[in-house]
Parts: structure tokens; C-alpha cells; sequence
């Protein structure tokens, strides 16, 4: 905000918006939750801006993905969220992020589009747009875009200003919510494969079976190990027998429905939970055994057990699971049993 | 803020200190860089403040624990910390925090204040204090105290409505930050033991490598190993497993002293640091063997080392205690061995 633009009226009213956004965004730890807030503070501070999108730079990938989309009228969109953008089809946004510099101006007739890309604007009846990279220590983790639906004149310095400092007192938020997201993945997930951890695994099977219950659905959970992990250990050497851990997670999660979940809850040892399944579980935890060899070569047994009424605890339901696994280790390897 | 005493001038400050309060509580995710801020800023942006003060309410105890403070002169030069206040001396102050809202005024010139109070007022210095509670998501968490070492005046319906302003907004980053620290805690631990685990357990071996060095004392550290685990695992099942070691754990916790720091490294690998250690080390072996035997029914090999004068290196320490494990694994088991 420089001193010539100064009025006191208007400066009046940009620091009640800049101090709702203070109120506002620390109260998620998600940053979905803080971006969301962020996209609609900017829309209703900034005049010209008919819309604001904020999508998340994953260099690696090259391409942004959209967090949080917010239009004037409609509020949040849940449709473009989690939408993809590659930079080869927007350069400009691209140097933008890589130079972190200000600010950048864009209109429908930039040289720089492509054809898809000028169609695609048209449809969206952008007419002119402000992008800022948005900062985090120094470093463009993300775009903003403000998006004028109307008219193509010149952004005022002033608007411009003005969203900077938005977007930069947002910035902690952000931050905040990436360590809080970042550590919550360290402690609920198994480092070496990414299924849930022990701890997760049986919390969440706990609030399945309350969900079961209330639901009055059933759900079943398998319990999977391989039948000479040991061996490949100490033939192969460790990190042969961790590279055939995370390919087996990898058969587990092509495997499971977006509702199911898999965790690894020690050395070899493999859980899945499925909602809704009763004694067809079997039909699963067979497939499983195939698919493993199939995938990764291995020999796997597996036991499941169906949650039966009354049964509370997260422990006894696993217990029984496992039992049968072992009951199943023993009639020989590569197979499957289901509790009683 | 009631609109007859309304400034615009004032108002105008008002909002530039809320604003940066928001700014810097944002800066940190620890509890106490919170707290300390929270008081600095009272004490910038309040004009009566000289010196504020922020402790925590343990209900359960029935106590205030010191957290924070700041006064127009800088840090305080009492010693702070887990200086502890009873609350049977303060039954308003203690009737404030379970009621969640109001404020409290406490005056020198004030004819109807109890001696007691009086006396606090004086020892501090304070001419006039007011307090409020420090609510997150509806509950007292604390107690924030804004003194004024000059007037005993009566504190106005505005200061005092400024000072609950910025002590609400103030709510969400205590809030983020408790949250914080709580997942920390789990991120450190074993999920099935809820020992440290390996990581944590190196950088705490780390610390008392270092704090030793200054204290001219020495560490000792043990590894453990239980005898024949394996089969466990393959005759009982996992979940006969997950409760030794779960019972193993809680051994080493009983047997080791209040100081000692247990973690468990791997599937039936356990360790323990033993701060300022001495001739008792050995019995403190002995004592963990008995106690994993009797109370988890399994044997365990213990090698024990002890960090020489200088030693920074946790892998070095813990690479000479394997070494005596191995050996007492290799003399038969349920003993002990140390390294010279």
C-alpha cells in the first residue's frame, strides 16, 4: 500500500478486511480450509475480482491443481476443485511462479495461448485476470488468479496492492495448515508403504464398527501376510524385502474401494477393512492372494472375520481375523480361512 | 465495543493492533512463542497495560501454571515457568475460569479489596489489574492478567472490551498451536508401546549426550532384544505378539527409574536412556530382565554401554550396546552383558 494511494475511508475498510482474514483463516489447519476462506475474503474485498482461483504449483509434475475456486453469486465451486492445469499450456503462469515476481497482467488475446487454451477462456468468459504467486517463506508454492468477468481495462495498483497484502498476510495460515497436514500424514500413516499405521488402522476400524452398527451394515476385515517374507530378507538383502512390502501395499490399494482401508501393522503383516461386506469377503481376500502372486511374485495367506452383532471392539474383530490367517498358515501356504 | 464511545481515530489504532496481533501469533506453532506473544502485544497495544501475564488452568489440580509474561520494561526478570498458584487463595478468579466470560477488576484504592488480594497487588508493584479468562472453543484454558502499575483508576468498559478483543482472536492460534504440539507428541511415539520411537529416541539420546557433557555426568544406555520372539509371533499369532511387546514395555517402564527414557527401535528391539548414571546400572539390568520375564513371560538380552568423557555421537553409544547384546545373546540368553 504506498502513501500516495491513501484514503482514509478506504484504508479504513481494507484493514477491517485484512483483520476478519485474521480471525478467519487460522480457524481450519487444512489448507483447503484456509485457501476456501482466503479465495472468498479476496472476492468480497477486491471490487473488480468476480472470481478467485487458487491452485497449489507441483513443480515436479509441472502443472497446478486447483484448490480453492470462488465466483461471485455461487460461492465455493466443488466442481473445479482438484481440476489440473499444465504449464506447457500456461507459460506465463509458469514464469510467474519460477521468477516468484509481483504480479502479472493477463488478457484473452496473449500471443502466448494456444488455440485449446484461447477456447477454453473464451468459455469461461475470462476478460481479464491479475495472477500472484502466493508465497510461503520465500518460495511460490501456489497461484492466485482474480478474475474480472467484465472488462479488460487496467488493474489499479491500488487492487493489486491490496490483494498482495491479503495474500501475504495468508501466507502463515498456509503454512500452519502444511506442517499441521504434514505431521497428521507422519502419525497416522506407515512410512514405508504410506498405508495406515497401527494406531490408525485400529482407530479407524473402531469407527467403522461404529458406523456398521448405526448403519446396520457389515463389514469384515482380512488379515494378510506373506509366506517366506523372511526368506527374501535374508536372501535379498532389506531393502529388497522393503521394496516387496511396498509393491504388495501397492496390490492392496488397487484392490480396495474408495471406502476400504489398508494399513500394514508390523513386519509383514497387512489389515484391510471393508465396509459392507459380509461373508463375501472371502471372494476378496482369494482375489487378493492371486493378484499378489501375479504382481509381485509373492506367496501370501490371508484370514478375514465378519464383525457379528455385539461385537464392540476393534481388537477382538482383528483378533479373529488374525486367528484365521494363522489357521490358514498352518493348513498350508497360499491360503485363505474365514473365521467363525 | 459499545458505539457511543466510538473514535473514529481510535478506532482506527484499535484495528491496526488487532491486525498485528493476528500477524504475529500466526509466526509460530508452539504453545509458549504463542502465549509469549499474545502478551507482548497486550502490552504494546493496550495503553494501560505495563505488564500482562498468561498462566494455564489445570482443573483436575485445581491449579494456575505461570506460561507467560511481558512488561513495558521487557522480558520480566522473575523467573518464569511452572511457578504453580493454587486456586483455594483466588476463589473468583477460579469461579471466573468455570464460568468461561466476564472480567475481573482488582484496584489498590479499591476500599472494599480483600487483604489477601491487596497483598498481591503490592508485592507486584501493580496499582490496578484486571483478568479474564483464556477461552478455546468455549472452555477456560487460562487465565490472562493485564496490570497497570501506575493508576488504580477504574479500567473503562472499552480497555477492557479491547483487551477480550484481542484475547479472542488470540483463542484460534493458542488453539492451532495446542493441536500442534498435541500431534508432535503422538508423531514421537511407538503407536503399540507408546515408547519414543526411532527417531525420537535418537534425538533424545542426542540431547543427553550433550547435556551431560556439561554436567560432567555420563549416560548409559541399554538395548534389548527379546529371546525367541519370532516364534511367538508364528505359534500365538500377531496380536499374542502386539500384547508382549506391549507388556514388555510397560516392564521396561516399571523397572527403570523416573529419569530413564524407554523406546522401542524395531519389531522386538527396545532401548533405554539412563541420564547420570552410576554403579547402579547394573542393578537397574537386573531389575528390567526380572521385570520382562515376570510381567511380559519372555526373556530378553540386555547389552549396556556408557558414554565416555566427550562422546557426542548417539550411533556410536548405541553401536557398542548391540555389540553387548550380541554377546549375551550368545551366552545363553535372559542376561546381561557391558561394554568396556
Amino acid at each position: 500500500m504506498t502513501r500516495r494511494y491513501r484514503q482514509d475511508e478506504r484504508d479504513r475498510r481494507e484493514l477491517e478486511v485484512l483483520h476478519r482474514l485474521a480471525v478467519e483463516l487460522p480457524r481450519s489447519l487444512s489448507v483447503i480450509g484456509v485457501t476456501d476462506s482466503l479465495a472468498r475474503e479476496l472476492v468480497e474485498a477486491v471490487d473488480r475480482a468476480c472470481e478467485c482461483t487458487i491452485s497449489s504449483w507441483e513443480p515436479e509434475h509441472d502443472r497446478l491443481v486447483a484448490l480453492s475456486v470462488f465466483m461471485r453469486g455461487t460461492g465455493i465451486s466443488e466442481e473445479w476443485r482438484g481440476h489440473t492445469y499444465p504449464l506447457t499450456d500456461w507459460p506465463e503462469s509458469r514464469s510467474l511462479l519460477e521468477s516468484a515476481n509481483a504480479h502479472r497482467e493477463y488478457r484473452p488475446d496473449s500471443e502466448e495461448w494456444s488455440d485449446e487454451v484461447r477456447a477454453l477462456i473464451a468459455e469461461w468468459e475470462w476478460s481479464s485476470w491479475v495472477g500472484l504467486p502466493l508465497m510461503v517463506e520465500n518460495h511460490s508454492v501456489g497461484l492466485i488468479e482474480l478474475v474480472d468477468y467484465g472488462s479488460s481495462a487496467r488493474w489499479s495498483p491500488r487492487d493489486v496492492a491490496f490483494a498482495q497484502t491479503i495474500a501475504s498476510q495468508a501466507a502463515m495460515a498456509v503454512r500452519n495448515a502444511q506442517l499441521y497436514e504434514n505431521l497428521r500424514a507422519q502419525v497416522l500413516t506407515d512410512a514405508l508403504t504410506g498405508l495406515l499405521n497401527h494406531r490408525a488402522f485400529y482407530e479407524r476400524v473402531e469407527a467403522e464398527m461404529a458406523t456398521a452398527r448405526e448403519l446396520g451394515r457389515d463389514l469384515s476385515v482380512i488379515a494378510i501376510d506373506l509366506d517366506d517374507f523372511k526368506s527374501v530378507n535374508d536372501r535379498d538383502g532389506h531393502l529388497a524385502g522393503d521394496r516387496l512390502l511396498r509393491r504388495v501395499a501397492e496390490v492392496l490399494r488397487g484392490q480396495c474401494r474408495e471406502s476400504d482401508a489398508a494399513g500394514r501393522v508390523g513386519g509383514d503383516e497387512f489389515l484391510l477393512a471393508l465396509p459392507g461386506l459380509g461373508a463375501e469377503v472371502s471372494a476378496v481376500a482369494q482375489r487378493i492372494i492371486k493378484q499378489t502372486a501375479a504382481e509381485t511374485g509373492a506367496r501370501a495367506s490371508a484370514g478375514a472375520a465378519c464383525m457379528r452383532s455385539g461385537e464392540l471392539d476393534a481388537a477382538s474383530l482383528i483378533d479373529r481375523a488374525d486367528a484365521a490367517l494363522l489357521a490358514a498358515k498352518r493348513a498350508g501356504k497360499s491360503t485363505f480361512r474365514l473365521a467363525a | 465495543m459499545p458505539a457511543r464511545h466510538r473514535t473514529p481515530e481510535r478506532d482506527r489504532r484499535e484495528l491496526e493492533v488487532l491486525h498485528r496481533v493476528a500477524v504475529a501469533l500466526s509466526q509460530s506453532l508452539s504453545t509458549s512463542e504463542v502465549l509469549n506473544a499474545l502478551t507482548r502485544e497486550l502490552v504494546f497495544g493496550v495503553d494501560r497495560a505495563s505488564e500482562c501475564a498468561i498462566s494455564l488452568w489445570d482443573p483436575a489440580r485445581d491449579v494456575l501454571i505461570d506460561a507467560a509474561a511481558y512488561t513495558v520494561h521487557g522480558e520480566p526478570a522473575w523467573p518464569r515457568g511452572q511457578v504453580e498458584n493454587p486456586l483455594d487463595e483466588y476463589p473468583a478468579t477460579r469461579s471466573l475460569l468455570k464460568r468461561g466470560r466476564g472480567w475481573g477488576e482488582y484496584r489498590q484504592s479499591d476500599p472494599a479489596i480483600s487483604a489477601n488480594d491487596r497483598e498481591v497487588l503490592e508485592l507486584w508493584g501493580w496499582k490496578s489489574m484486571i483478568e479474564m479468562p483464556l477461552v478455546i472453543e468455549g472452555r477456560s484454558v487460562g487465565l490472562i492478567e493485564v496490570a497497570d502499575y501506575r493508576s488504580s483508576r477504574r479500567w473503562s468498559a472499552r480497555d477492557v472490551a479491547f483487551c477480550q478483543t484481542i484475547a479472542s482472536q488470540a483463542a484460534m492460534a493458542v488453539r492451532n498451536a495446542q493441536l500442534y504440539e498435541d500431534l508432535q507428541h503422538r508423531a514421537d511415539r511407538d503407536s503399540l508401546t507408546g515408547l519414543l520411537n526411532h527417531r525420537a529416541y535418537y534425538d533424545r539420546l542426542a540431547q543427553e549426550l550433550s547435556r551431560c557433557q556439561r554436567d560432567g555426568t555420563q549416560v548409559g544406555v541399554m538395548a534389548l532384544d527379546l529371546d525367541d520372539f519370532k516364534s511367538i509371533n508364528d505359534t500365538r499369532g500377531h496380536l499374542a505378539g502386539d500384547r508382549t511387546l506391549a507388556l514388555v514395555a510397560e516392564a521396561l517402564r516399571t523397572a527403570s527409574r523416573d529419569t530413564d527414557v524407554a523406546g522401542r527401535l524395531g519389531g522386538d528391539e527396545f532401548a533405554l536412556i539412563l541420564p547420570a548414571v552410576g554403579e547402579d546400572v547394573e542393578l537397574v539390568a537386573r531389575r528390567v530382565l526380572s521385570a520382562i520375564a515376570s510381567q511380559a513371560g519372555v526373556g530378553a538380552s540386555l547389552g549396556i554401554a556408557i558414554s565416555q568423557p566427550g562422546e557426542r555421537d548417539p550411533l556410536l553409544v548405541m553401536a557398542r550396546a548391540d555389540r553387548s547384546q550380541l554377546e549375551a545373546k550368545r551366552a545363553g540368553k535372559k542376561t546381561y552383558r557391558m561394554s568396556a
